[in-house]
């Protein structure tokens, strides 16, 4: 079953002759579970894509569907809750929120839903991340590997939809970048999660199950892998 | 140019907005300072101006009987160069004028003749023709032409002689009474005259019959003189003015005899001390008078309480304006570099020094100022400029009109102290942010990716709050009124290292400004109310009968139907009418005020001493009794909360009289209270005198009496009771010490004396003290004296009832008669003739009764002046307040909106991950409420000190006051910087909102 379609999107940015297309008529769907890479080199609209996915931009046409919702026909406030329960970020720069600590960074989604913080899965992640006996730092006292699983923490506890990732391994060296990519892949594999991660590293995206590439705002492959 | 100055140039360039906005903060700056200098040198220079037009510009007036003496020094200064100018004028003599002539130039024309540098010096100048230049020429004043038909060219020819003062009644001299004669206009200094005196110029006219002195005068020595009128001149100046006449000018060669006065200005003066030094030694033996306004004018101040108020009251201005601007200014550059702290990062990442770093934040304070400056120096005058226009005439009338019009006067020093203030302004305040910008390290600047950072002790708070069980519960009154939001901005606030200090610091700021504002405009409301005049109506009859035959019931018939009369003139509009006098009062010792209780300590420093002691432990006071007429009576009672009908009962006097009142005892004004509170007091309203041969004489009046202090019971005030004389040699052998001289007794028939108190049967009135009031009705008045107010058909009753009960009670009891109008047409003139005449007619003409004396008064000129300034200083002190207001929102402003956008990445990448704008708001209106109450507080107790600060100022010259805080304004200052607050949050917020969140985390780029 498609967790996530996405048709015709397209985005331009500025106006008139310097109009660019940074995304143009993408159409694409995602299957519930599925670890999808989207690969292309700086500037093809990778992240653009993503932050559509997201619902924290605004598309110039075409939709996205995320669980048979059309994202973007919701109000900021539809938006907000959509982005709460439905997509997990993390992004290169890890984006913690500084003056809280792990925990809190955490299960800040959760409390902004409202709802009471799920102890057991909230311990399973920590034990996971490997960021058991430092719940209580603050980013600031935690090393770059150690912020992006916060972030990764943070994007997996709400069970989202769909966790979208934009380089999260581009800010780190190579043994934390592959910690980083065995984290994303296992909760895919023990938690079925669905994920998207978008990477210029081609390495990285054969880790996934499927790559899409993205050139100038189009899709030029998009193929399983097969291993 | 190196590359720190073209990099600093082009980022001035690309932040355009913000450049503007500092720009516009040195330029307000610099436009308020000079402002605040453009209109001191204004004001004092049109003072200077006006009075050198009005007065002339002398500084030290001598007089002699010996001009050609004065003269002689005076030119021997000039050329000495101890004077830069000198003018004389002596006594000519007195030109008789005729009846008719009188009624409209005065009782003579006195003949003064001038020497030097009269125009410059005594603003003595022709209007028409020329100053005259010989003993036959004259000038005159231009009344002479308009009413008395005098050309240019024609000649006067007119009895000429000298004043000499007659002594009319040997009787009084002979008691050594002669103190009644009103010699001097101030009623002071009261010169010792004998019989056959010549008279100067500067005597008034002396007649026993108006003045109640001892005095005539007549006119000896005459003789014909023959002058021609080369001149008229339309300002009388000080100096050309006198109490008999305008003067006449013509110019002899000064005399050895007869009154002279020489006028001399000087240059290079540093105090009054220096100008009377310097006056003193070129012109020994003379007395000495000084021009003190035209010394002030130029800067040289003696010591007077109202002028230390304005110096004190300014400074404490010019220092709140200094805070405010340096505040503006300063927050302007400390935005500019927090929000380039990734840029400054990354120039000191590519190798620029810590010094270079600082020289580019100098460089672009300096370029600013140097554009921000002479636009506020334009703009400062300008502004004053178009003030003073609007403002000029309210201004011209409040100080006098000299026939010149009020405009800006700028001064180079001024211009000058001004640039060089708002420079240091600017120094001072970028000296942190280049500290800040020279100590910014590249790695920080560029990891910190902006936002709150937490702070240590944040650290060690965020180590505690693991416990997943007690995540997020909402605590504190943050989470449970704001829900998520506000829980995290509670978490801000523990854990931030930023803590909002500045939004703080500018919000408190906000409120010590808006605060000055209103206690300025308190404290000058009160000082424009103290010097306010007594009189609050358009015109005033007053008058008396003489009561030696008429009882208190007719007089009272009498004045009723005259107020009646006088209500029927038209377009006026009767205020009210009291009958009152003022009467010895004995005050129980817990009723008393600190007025009166305090009053015999200043008995003889100050004029409002009028109370003291008794030796029965009770207090004494002079104070009037007033009977004023029963609408307005019952307004009062009223006010006060009272009954009116139980102040109606003949048998039970009631009254309300006078709480606390403003009075002025000369130097200052203070709040005097005269009652503490209500209860019982007692009038004297006449006593018996036994003699010791056990007759009855009647005890005309009480005069008070101040003794040495009683050190047993504290007491330093008696009543003494007087007799008549006359009463007492009636009663056989009445006084033990006068069988020996009959014939002075006789010859003293009319004079009373006193007798001792224990001998005397006082006679009182209880008057129960119902209410105290601190505002009189308009027609009772509010000088400083006791009042007690009671309605007048409760007097005629009172009067009737002590009658029937053999009381001689009102006996005395002369009142005088006051009645007030305001106009209501525009004619105020023949409004005012006609209630003169009504009034003369109705009291004149009454039967059997006679007018003892009767005055008239038209306040309306000078009530024009009062409010006028009023006007004035209104206008000020808006101008003041409206500019504050501006600095201070603009400060808040500005700190709040830029704090909220140097956050928003942080804020960014709370949405990304779900805080919904309702959220948002919550978090950040719990953030705000959090700064509010960090900079409430702090700014109040600023407040406070400023507040009291001015008011030490002011009670400078008025004591007394309480020093309270405006209230009205404290809430006001509360709600304007809510106002401001919730703006900038608004506008803030949209700001955040409106970016792109995938910018706003994009904003790596620099």
């Amino acid at each position: 079953m498609d967790i996530l379609t996405v048709s015709h999107l397209t985005k331009v940015y500025g106006e008139g002759e310097a109009a660019t297309r940074a995304l143009d008529d993408v159409s694409f769907s995602v299957a519930e579970g599925e670890f999808v890479a989207i690969v292309g080199s700086s500037g093809s609209g990778k992240s653009t894509l993503l932050h559509l996915i997201g619902g924290v931009d605004k598309p110039t046409s075409g939709s996205v569907l995320m669980n048979g919702v059309d994202v973007y026909s919701s109000t900021d406030e539809q938006l907000a809750v959509f982005r709460r329960r439905e997509v997990g970020l993390v992004y290169q720069f890890y984006n913690l929120v500084p003056v809280l600590n792990v925990v809190e960074n955490m299960t800040l989604p959760v409390a902004l839903d409202g709802r009471e913080v799920n102890v057991q899965r909230l311990s399973v992640l920590l034990s996971k991340l490997g960021l058991r006996g430092r719940e209580g730092h603050l980013p600031s006292q935690l090393s770059g590997g150690q912020q992006q699983r916060v972030a990764i923490g943070r994007a997996l506890m709400n069970a989202p939809s769909v966790v979208l990732a934009d380089e999260p391994t581009g800010n780190l060296d190579t043994k934390n970048s592959c910690e980083i990519m065995q984290l994303l892949r296992d909760s895919n594999r023990e938690m079925g999660q669905t994920m998207i991660v978008i990477t210029h590293d081609e390495e990285i995206a054969l880790t996934a199950d499927r790559m899409i590439a993205i050139e100038d705002g189009r899709i030029v492959r998009d193929e399983r892998i097969r291993r | 140019m190196n590359a720190m100055g073209r990099f600093t140039i082009k980022s001035l360039r690309a932040n355009r907005v913000r450049t503007i906005v500092t720009i516009a903060g040195v330029a307000l700056a610099a436009a308020l300072l000079t402002a605040v200098l453009t209109t001191f040198t204004s004001l004092t220079n049109y003072l200077y101006q006006a009075e050198a037009i009005i007065s002339g510009n002398w500084m030290a007036e001598a007089q002699s009987d010996d001009a050609a003496a004065l003269e002689a020094e005076a030119r021997d200064a000039l050329e000495a160069g101890e004077v830069t100018g000198w003018a004389l004028m002596q006594d000519v003599g007195f030109g008789q004028l005729t009846a008719a002539e009188q009624d409209i130039y005065g009782s003579y024309l006195p003949i003064v003749s001038v020497a030097g540098d009269i125009q410059r010096l005594c603003a003595m100048e022709a209007s028409e023709g020329r100053m005259p230049q010989n003993g036959d020429e004259i000038i005159l004043a231009s009344t002479w032409r308009e009413r008395g038909d005098h050309a240019l060219g024609d000649t006067i020819t007119i009895p000429v002689g000298q004043r000499k003062a007659v002594l009319v009644d040997a009787e009084k001299a002979a008691a050594g009474d002669a103190g009644v004669a009103t010699l001097d206009p101030d009623g002071a200094a009261i010169a010792t005259l004998a019989d056959g005196d010549l008279l100067d110029s500067s005597t008034g006219y002396l007649d026993a019959a108006q003045d109640g002195g001892i005095f005539n005068e007549e006119l000896v020595d005459t003789a014909e003189r023959t002058f021609t009128i080369v001149g008229f001149y339309d300002r009388a100046a000080y100096t050309a003015s006198f109490g008999v006449g305008l003067a006449a000018i013509t110019a002899e060669a000064s005399q050895a005899q007869g009154a002279a006065r020489a006028y001399i200005s000087m240059g290079g003066i540093e105090s009054t001390t220096d100008v009377e030094q310097r006056a003193e030694a070129i012109f020994p033996g003379a007395s000495l008078q000084y021009h003190t306004a035209m010394l002030r004018y130029l800067g040289v101040r003696g010591e007077g309480a109202v002028w230390n108020t304005f110096f004190g009251v300014a400074s404490v201005l010019a220092a709140v304006i200094v805070v405010a601007c340096v505040s503006l200014i300063y927050n302007a550059f400390a935005i500019s570099v927090a929000e380039r702290t990734r840029q400054f990062g990354l120039l000191s990442s590519v190798g620029a020094s810590k010094r270079q770093l600082r020289r580019a934040v100098l460089l672009e304070a300096l370029l600013v100022a140097a554009i921000g400056i002479p636009l506020g120096l334009l703009i400062g005058i300008g502004g004053c400029a178009v003030t003073f226009a609007i403002l000029g005439p309210a201004i011209v009338e409040v100080i006098g009109d000299a026939g010149i019009a009020f405009g800006v006067h700028a001064e180079g020093w001024m211009i000058a102290l001004a640039a060089a203030l708002t420079l240091i302004t600017v120094l001072l305040s970028i000296f942190v942010p280049a500290w800040r910008a020279g100590h910014c390290s590249a790695i920080d600047a560029l990891r910190g990716a902006g936002g709150n950072r937490a702070s240590r002790r944040g650290a060690a708070l965020s180590a505690k709050s693991t416990d997943p069980a007690r995540l997020w519960k909402r605590r504190g009154v943050s989470g449970r009124i704001f829900g998520i939001g506000g829980a995290l901005s509670r978490v801000n606030r523990k854990r931030g290292a930023a803590k909002g200090t500045t939004a703080a610091v500018s919000l408190g700021l906000a409120i010590v400004l808006l605060m000055t504002a209103g206690s300025l405009n308190t404290f000058l409301g009160t000082l424009v109310a103290a010097a306010d005049s007594d009189i609050r109506y358009d015109i005033g009859v007053s008058a008396m009968l003489d009561g030696g035959d008429t009882n208190v019931t007719d007089q009272v018939r009498v004045y009723s139907a005259a107020y009646d009369a006088l209500c029927d003139v038209p377009d006026s509009e009767p205020v009210g009418w009291l009958l009152s006098e003022i009467m010895p009062i004995v005050i129980p010792e817990q009723m008393a005020g600190t007025a009166i209780a305090t009053s015999s300590d200043r008995a003889l420093s100050s004029a409002v001493s009028s109370s003291g002691k008794l030796t029965s432990g009770d207090y004494g006071a002079v104070g009037y009794v007033e009977y004023v007429d029963d609408v307005t009576f019952n307004g009062l009672a009223a006010l006060v909360g009272a009954d009116p009908v139980s102040f109606y009962d003949p048998e039970h006097p009631r009254a309300i009289a006078t709480g606390s009142v403003y009075g002025n005892n000369g130097i200052t004004y203070e709040l005097m209270e005269m009652l503490a509170k209500p209860g019982a007091i007692r009038v004297l309203t006449g006593g018996t005198y036994q003699t010791a041969s056990g007759q009855s004489v009647p005890v005309v009046s009480y005069e008070m009496n101040y003794a040495a202090t009683d050190a047993q019971s504290g007491a330093a005030f008696s009543f003494v009771p007087w007799v008549n004389e006359a009463d007492l040699d009636a009663t056989e052998g009445g006084r033990a010490d006068d069988s020996s001289s009959s014939d002075a007794s006789v010859a003293r028939s009319e004079a009373a004396v006193p007798v001792p108190l224990e001998d005397v049967q006082v006679e009182t009135m209880e008057i129960d003290v119902v209410s105290l009031a601190d505002e009189m009705p308009t027609i009772v008045g509010q000088t400083g004296l006791l009042r007690i107010v009671m309605p007048l058909s409760a007097l005629s009753a009172q009067a009737a009832s002590a009658e029937a009960s053999g009381a001689s009670t009102f006996e005395s009891f002369d009142p005088s008669f006051t009645a007030g109008f305001n106009v209501t047409g525009n004619d105020s003139g023949t409004v005012a003739e006609a209630l003169e005449q009504t009034a003369r007619s109705q009291l004149a003409s009454s039967g059997d009764t006679a007018l003892d004396w009767f005055s008239f008064n038209n306040y309306l000129l000078q009530q024009n002046s009062n409010r006028t300034l009023a006007t004035v200083v209104n206008v000020f002190c808006l101008l003041f307040t409206v500019i504050l207001a501006l600095i201070a929102l603009a400060n808040v402003f500005n700190t709040i909106t830029n704090s909220l956008i140097l956050r928003r990445r942080e804020f960014a990448v709370m949405r990304s991950i779900g805080l919904s704008n309702r959220q948002f708001r919550a978090m950040i209106v719990d953030e705000c409420a959090s700064f509010g109450v960090k900079g409430l507080i702090p700014g109040m107790l600023v407040s406070v000190v400023v507040s009291y600060l001015l008011f030490c100022m002011v009670t400078q010259s008025i004591s007394g006051l309480a020093f309270d805080l405006p209230w009205a304004y404290v809430g006001l200052a509360i709600a304007m910087t809510a106002a401001a607050m919730a703006i900038s949050v608004a506008f803030g917020m949209h700001r955040c909102r409106a970016d792109n969140v995938v910018e706003a985390l994009r904003m790596d780029s620099i």
